[in-house]
């Protein structure tokens, strides 16, 4: 096995772009049928297995917990490299967010047995917070946990889980005190998809794929070990990110994807031609050159300062508004492909317009609704008074 | 380019630029009602000339300070937030860099003096038309026989000048003439422009220059370079700009009480106030990451340069425009300043060339577009 963390710089960044070129999959790659494909299920549980057996997985997480250790520049290098190879996008909840979670709250004991079955995809986790009365007001959440004597009884539904129909584990907000002011009542629960009194049922999204479930809880037990982090502490807990992840989130790669296939339909379809058309990709072109030299602006100074500021929320906001304006742009251009679902030609092209759109519209909600981040911003960046 | 200073210092040119343009600062001068002015304000101008400050790109042989890009970037972020009557792009970084680019020929002698001393000022001539963003084929042209001929518009403070530049194409390159007193062409339209005293259209109609400062085939690389660099400047320019009015108009959002309530507290308003500061966020490291790549000396600068242009301009009109509306009633009275900050910003949006040109520009340069 390729030893990482002895690598110069550069070598690591030529070593890391053999060893993908070497063993990612080709059928897997993002494509302009798929500019923005995930990798799911048995797909991607074998690729984080891949990763892991070349020494390659969680490259955020310390040493000392199974992960690379990596240095925030390095894990740069590392998400550039992922994205020149056209690797689909990996959401693995329990190493994005339990892990961190655990590291910082956990007992000793739920870390030595969890973290390395996270890593192992042993257990795949997902993350239950939205409900159908709590989405962007995530305290307002009312899955009841009541404490019995030697466990905790879950009632209550959860909504937007995304992959929960792949998952095995769930970890979860619930209310353990509903006499507490909203987030005060509030604790970070684990819980075993496989126990009884748990219904999943996929929700069909518009891009006319099945991402995002519902999860129905019906007393459902969970044992004391299951709590991480003190009773009703749970909406504290649940901040513990990596602190780069606020980072990762703004990043452009799926801009640029989205940007790349703008340009190839524009040729494709002919209207590239066009004057309008040209100015139009000019002007996205050029926001994503810009927002490329913000975000890694960002990077640097993550790197230098190590912290990053309430700043960083423009980020996200940016990244998704700008992809959707990109997706939008491709469904004016291919014109009436726009109106089918499904898969078309268009000279060397084979795209499917009415996914790509579809698929833009969630990410302005998701990770923060970029109404209440704007609020936010107000209120952090800019100081303006909250009413 | 030149050494490059530290943070620090950087900091302490920015900060001695502001206290003396504090101190020069008269608001009431930049307003409608003003009365008529020369281009430049000679007090203030003759302090910042003896600072060094308008000197500051000239090579360093020649008692300048040759700042690289970044520095000169943050210099010009200072001047455009003080939105000071002066000519700062066109009179002070643009003749700087042309005669740096130019290997400061003798016979520009005449400018450097007056940038290292801010005893007058020199006026440039290259725009052949309103749609021309660059010296090029539109502008006026110096036939084989030494006679310079054609329009050149909009010439910023061509009658008050103490040097008069022509930057005029001729067959295979450009060519850069030094005019004598007598020797400027028949002055047609004057224009009061938003910070400086006037602009000017003139007819060069058979005028034989007597020096010509450079000439050959290297002329235009230097000359494109020079007006990339003014570009740039002008961009950091109207960030600094937009940024003081940000600033301003957050402070008046804080404190103005309507239906019982600070303004800032209404959601439209936030909304609106963070999509303005995304802008200038977006401006600023567009900005710094076009100098960056010209200190460089990497071949991508002129699409970044171009980048930085565009996204500078839209968003300084678009923040003041949004300045004015979000201070009601006071933001349409000239007395308030609102109306010059977006005076200005119309008027360093335009110049050099608007963001319709310059996103062309970035997609041509990036090979996006052929």
């Amino acid at each position: 096995m390729i030893s990482w963390g002895s690598l110069p710089d550069a070598e690591f960044r030529l070593t890391l772009s053999g060893w993908l070129k070497a063993n990612y999959p080709p059928q897997w790659r993002k494509d302009a049928l798929r500019p923005f494909r995930r990798l799911r299920g048995g797909d991607l549980t074998a690729w984080l297995r891949q990763l892991q057996k070349d020494g390659l997985r969680a490259p955020a997480w310390p040493i000392e917990h199974g992960g690379m250790g990596l240095s925030f520049a390095r894990q740069r290098v590392y998400q550039e490299e992922m994205e020149r190879a056209q690797v689909a996008r990996v959401i693995d909840f329990g190493e994005q967010m339990l892990g961190p979670v655990l590291m910082a709250y956990g007992t000793e004991a739920q870390k030595r047995t969890l973290l390395p079955r996270i890593l192992s995809c042993e257990d795949i986790w997902c993350q239950g917070y939205s409900e159908p009365g709590a989405g962007s007001d995530l305290a307002a959440l009312t899955t009841r946990a009541q404490l019995e004597d030697d466990r905790f009884v879950v009632t209550g539904q959860k909504l937007w889980t995304t992959h929960a129909q792949d998952a095995t584990h769930m970890f979860a907000l619930v209310r353990t005190d509903p006499n507490a002011r909203k987030q005060a009542g509030i604790s970070f629960l684990l819980l075993d998809l496989a126990s009884p009194g748990v219904t999943v049922r996929p929700v069909a999204n518009i891009a006319g794929e099945e991402e995002y479930c519902e999860v129905f809880l019906e007393a459902v037990e969970a044992p004391l070990q299951a709590l991480v982090g003190e009773l009703n502490q749970g909406w504290a807990v649940a901040k513990a990110l990596l602190s780069h992840e606020r980072i990762w989130v703004g990043s452009p790669a799926l801009c640029r994807d989205a940007m790349g296939l703008a340009l190839r339909t524009a040729s494709a379809i002919g209207c590239d031609q066009d004057a309008a058309v040209r100015d139009e990709l000019a002007d996205l072109a050029c926001t994503l050159h810009d927002y490329e030299a913000l975000y890694s602006g960002f990077c640097e100074k993550a790197e230098i300062e190590g912290a990053i500021g309430p700043e960083v929320g423009v980020l996200k906001v940016i990244a998704t508004e700008l992809q959707q304006r990109i997706c939008e742009t491709i469904t004016e251009m291919a014109e009436g492909l726009a109106g089918i679902v499904g898969p078309a030609r268009v000279a060397d092209l084979v795209l499917d317009v009415h996914w790509q759109l579809m698929m833009s519209r969630p990410i302005t909600i998701f990770g923060g609704a970029n109404a209440v981040q704007r609020d936010l911003l107000a209120a952090t960046l800019l100081g303006l008074p909250r009413e | 380019m030149g050494a490059t200073a530290g943070a620090e210092e950087e900091d302490q040119i920015a900060a001695v630029v502001r206290r003396i343009l504090a101190d020069h600062d008269a608001p009431e001068l930049m307003c409608l009602g003003a009365p008529a002015r020369g281009e430049v304000e000679p007090a203030l101008w003759r302090a910042l000339g003896g600072l060094g400050v308008l000197a500051a790109g000239l090579p360093e042989k020649v008692g300048g300070s040759e700042l690289d890009s970044r520095q000169m970037v943050k210099l010009a972020e200072t001047f455009g937030a003080a939105i000071s009557p002066l000519p700062y792009v066109a009179a002070a970084v643009l003749p700087a860099r042309l005669d740096a680019h130019l290997g400061s020929p003798a016979a520009l002698a005449p400018l450097r003096q007056a940038l290292r001393t801010g005893e007058g000022f020199a006026a440039i001539a290259w725009q052949g038309s309103l749609t021309q963003a660059f010296p090029g084929e539109a502008s006026p042209s110096l036939g084989d026989d030494g006679v310079l001929s054609g329009p050149a518009r909009l010439c910023i403070g061509w009658e008050d000048a103490s040097v008069r530049i022509v930057v005029a194409q001729r067959p295979g390159g450009m060519a850069v003439a030094i005019l004598e007193p007598d020797e400027f062409g028949v002055t047609g339209a004057s224009y009061r422009q938003a910070d400086t005293g006037g602009a000017y259209d003139i007819l060069l109609d058979g005028v034989r220059p007597k020096t010509l400062a450079a000439d050959g085939p290297l002329v235009a690389q230097a000359v494109s370079r020079a007006f990339d660099e003014a570009c740039l400047c002008s961009a950091a320019y109207l960030n600094g700009l937009a940024a003081g009015v940000l600033a301003r108009t957050l402070e008046h959002l804080r404190t103005r009480v309507q239906f019982g309530r600070p303004l800032g507290t209404f959601q439209t308003v936030r909304h609106q106030m963070v999509d303005l500061r995304i802008g200038l966020e977006l401006a600023k490291a567009s900005t710094f990451n076009a100098a960056r790549l010209v200190d460089l000396g990497e071949a991508a600068a002129s699409a970044s340069i171009s980048a930085a242009k565009a996204r500078a301009s839209i968003n300084a009109t678009t923040t003041c425009r949004a300045a004015i509306q979000l201070h009601g009633g006071l933001g349409f009275a000239e007395e308030a300043g609102l109306g010059v900050a977006l005076r200005v910003a119309m008027q360093h949006a335009a110049w050099l060339g608007g963001p319709r040109h310059h996103r062309r520009r970035f997609a041509r340069l990036s090979g996006i577009a052929a």
